[in-house]
């Protein structure tokens, strides 16, 4: 008997350890006896768990680019023009802060039909007790290779096309300041020093077709010294692309040829343009005309610095600077309607324009005209890309820009 | 016939482990429902964590982040399916009685920014609307947000209303108030710095407060109207 008492009472152990073990086991939250102490737990095993979010890489390199954008690295490349009609053009761009809102730049430029530009600058914002001035000043040097020149006036043809290459020493100061919000004033100084050479490019060159009396100032290199001051009513938001609020603007250019005064002249420059928005923006309407106008008849303006039309901002179904005179007027609708409000817009387009050698002989009936469409991919305030198919007596003409038209 | 000890014991166990996994998690506790959420972790800790909204935009648009797995009954309501009070949420509406001046009252529990001259400590770092931080006369720290110029009365008077409306709603919300200022009331002591776009940082000046009194909206009296 008092064997099988041992042996009961080691089996009773046994039983009591397993239950425990068990109960222990399958229950780790059985100790909380109220909903307080069981949250407690479960935040104090969380406690233990926790680990700094890591974005996955989508999200880093779209963290990475927003970065870029709003604290862009100091050098860009973009593939703004090196002049009118150098065809795709690479940029690279250097910038750099100083000051409070002052930034200096480097931009060398380079085409596929080698026009070529290096250019220096800075641009000192926010000065003046108001804070609305803004000077700038910069020096560079272009090269453009093969630029059209038709003849002068409206009469010209398509046949006529000879090239003609100028190299461009540049500097100067400007001085940019609203009066009022809807006032900006500006006005510089530049030295411009010209050097012409025979044409580049697949057509003759302009010595072979034409003469100092068809194409004023052939044979000769001047130097200049440009001043102009505008002043413009401008109710548009900032940004170089809006769809609203117009500018009304009037301008004077004078050129001193400091080489003589041969070519030394004068010119007006006024515009107006408008953008009528239609239902909050589904639609716009925009027009704009202008005209560009030598003050006296007889001073001499060079052929490469006469006012023109042609390209990507008037008369786009004519190539850039297709037709040259000492005066010029030109008009422009657009229709546009906006598929994307952030990013996509459509205008059909009609352009109309002439040049004339007196501002008289400037009449409605003698209107050159085109029609067109276009897409344009733009952001909030700027233009990232522009394709303009446009029709006219020149037949079609593709404009691929990185610009607003108008 | 007497039964085997090896027997009783592992049906004892057996009996034992079955009775306490359905003791593991009692449906109700004594203490149920929770009225308030119990806060026991410390969060002073918490590290600023930069979230791309490009990238968040498209992740919730076109994705379908979270957990995934289906009928996950909500963790922060209590046993009958309300949120208890928390640091973040306070049973208000429909709970307590409100009146309109309770509203009105929001979250606020002082006066607001103490009147006399407000000492400009800080240039504001972010948002949209203009504005600084200041210390008012009594030496509490108020941050400033002026309307901008085109849209008077919107930002603060946005704020006005919306941080009322989510107080009552229940969310934890800090006090805010409408006061005004004239510029000539604003010291700018010389240990004020002021971080410039380009990252340059320089001690603020009267032009610096300018240029953002400049684009703000000024009232008929010539004051600017701020939410503090």
């Amino acid at each position: 008997m008092q064997g099988r008492t041992v042996v009961r009472g080691r089996n009773l152990c046994v039983v009591a350890a397993l239950s425990t073990a068990s109960f222990c086991l399958a229950s780790p939250c059985a100790a909380q006896e109220t909903r307080e102490s069981e949250i407690a737990a479960k935040q104090a095993e969380k406690a233990q768990h926790l680990q700094k979010y890591q974005p996955n890489v989508v999200e880093k390199i779209l963290l990475r680019l927003e970065r870029g954008r709003l604290d862009p690295p100091p050098v860009t490349v973009s593939f703004d023009t090196v002049y009118s009609g150098g065809g795709l053009t690479g940029n690279v761009l250097f910038l750099r802060h100083y000051g409070d809102r002052a930034t200096w730049y480097g931009r060398a430029g380079y085409s596929i039909k080698q026009y070529k530009l290096i250019e220096v600058g800075t641009t000192v914002p926010d000065l003046g007790r108001r804070r609305r001035l803004v000077l700038s000043t910069k020096i560079g040097w272009r090269d453009a290779t093969e630029v059209g020149f038709w003849g002068v006036g409206m009469e010209t043809t398509e046949d006529g096309r000879t090239n003609y290459r100028f190299r461009e020493s540049y500097g100067g100061v400007r001085a940019d300041y609203r009066a009022a919000p809807w006032l900006p004033v500006s006005a510089g100084v530049t030295f411009e020093g010209y050097e012409l050479y025979s044409g580049k490019g697949s057509g003759p060159s302009i010595e072979d077709v034409y003469t100092p009396a068809t194409a004023p100032g052939l044979g000769d290199s001047p130097d200049f010294v440009h001043s102009d001051i505008r002043a413009a009513i401008d109710t548009r938001p900032p940004g170089e692309y809006t769809r609203k609020g117009g500018e009304y603007s009037l301008g004077f250019h004078n050129y001193l040829d400091v080489d003589g005064g041969t070519y030394s002249f004068s010119r007006v420059e006024a515009g107006a343009l408008q953008h009528i928005p239609i239902v909050r923006e589904t639609w716009v309407l925009s027009m704009r005309a202008r005209l560009r106008s030598t003050i006296g008849g007889d001073s001499q303006v060079p052929y490469f610095l006469l006012p023109t039309l042609g390209g990507g901002n008037s008369l786009r179904a004519h190539s850039s600077w297709r037709f040259r005179d000492r005066h010029a007027a030109d008009a422009t609708l657009e229709w546009r309607w906006i598929p994307n409000r952030a990013a996509l817009d459509m205008a059909v387009f009609f352009d109309a324009g002439q040049v004339a050698d007196e501002v008289n002989a400037l009449r409605p009936n003698r209107f050159t005209t085109n029609v067109g469409i276009g897409v344009r991919l733009h952001a909030r305030q700027f233009m990232v890309m522009r394709m303009d198919v446009a029709h006219g007596s020149a037949g079609w003409h593709l404009t691929i820009s990185n610009r607003v038209p108008f | 016939m007497r039964t085997p000890a090896w027997f009783v014991a592992t049906t004892t166990a057996a009996v034992l482990v079955i009775a306490s996994s359905h003791a593991a998690a009692p449906k109700f506790y004594p203490d149920d429902p929770l009225p308030r959420e119990p806060e026991t972790q410390d969060a002073s800790r918490a590290e600023i964590s930069e979230v791309d909204l490009f990238s968040d935009l498209l992740v919730n648009m076109f994705m379908k982040p979270g957990d995934v797995t289906p009928s996950v009954r909500a963790g922060n309501i209590n046993t009958i399916d309300e949120v208890p009070d928390s640091n973040w949420f306070t049973n208000r509406v429909g709970t307590v009685p409100l009146t309109g001046a309770d509203i009105t009252r929001g979250a606020n529990v002082g006066k607001g920014p103490a009147p006399g001259r407000w000492t400009v400590i800080s240039a504001k770092l972010g948002g949209a609307a203009p504005g600084f931080r200041v210390h008012d006369s009594q030496g509490e720290v108020w941050f400033l947000t002026l309307d901008i110029k085109r849209a008077p009365r919107a930002a603060t008077g946005a704020i006005a209303v919306a941080s009322r409306l989510y107080w009552a709603l229940g969310y934890q919300q800090v006090e805010s108030y409408l006061a005004s200022f004239r510029p000539g009331d604003l010291d700018i002591p010389e240990t004020t710095v002021y971080q410039t776009r380009t990252g340059h940082e320089r001690p603020m000046t009267p032009e610096d407060i300018d240029q953002v009194l400049n684009i703000s909206a000024r009232n008929a009296d010539g004051s600017y109207r701020v939410m503090a």
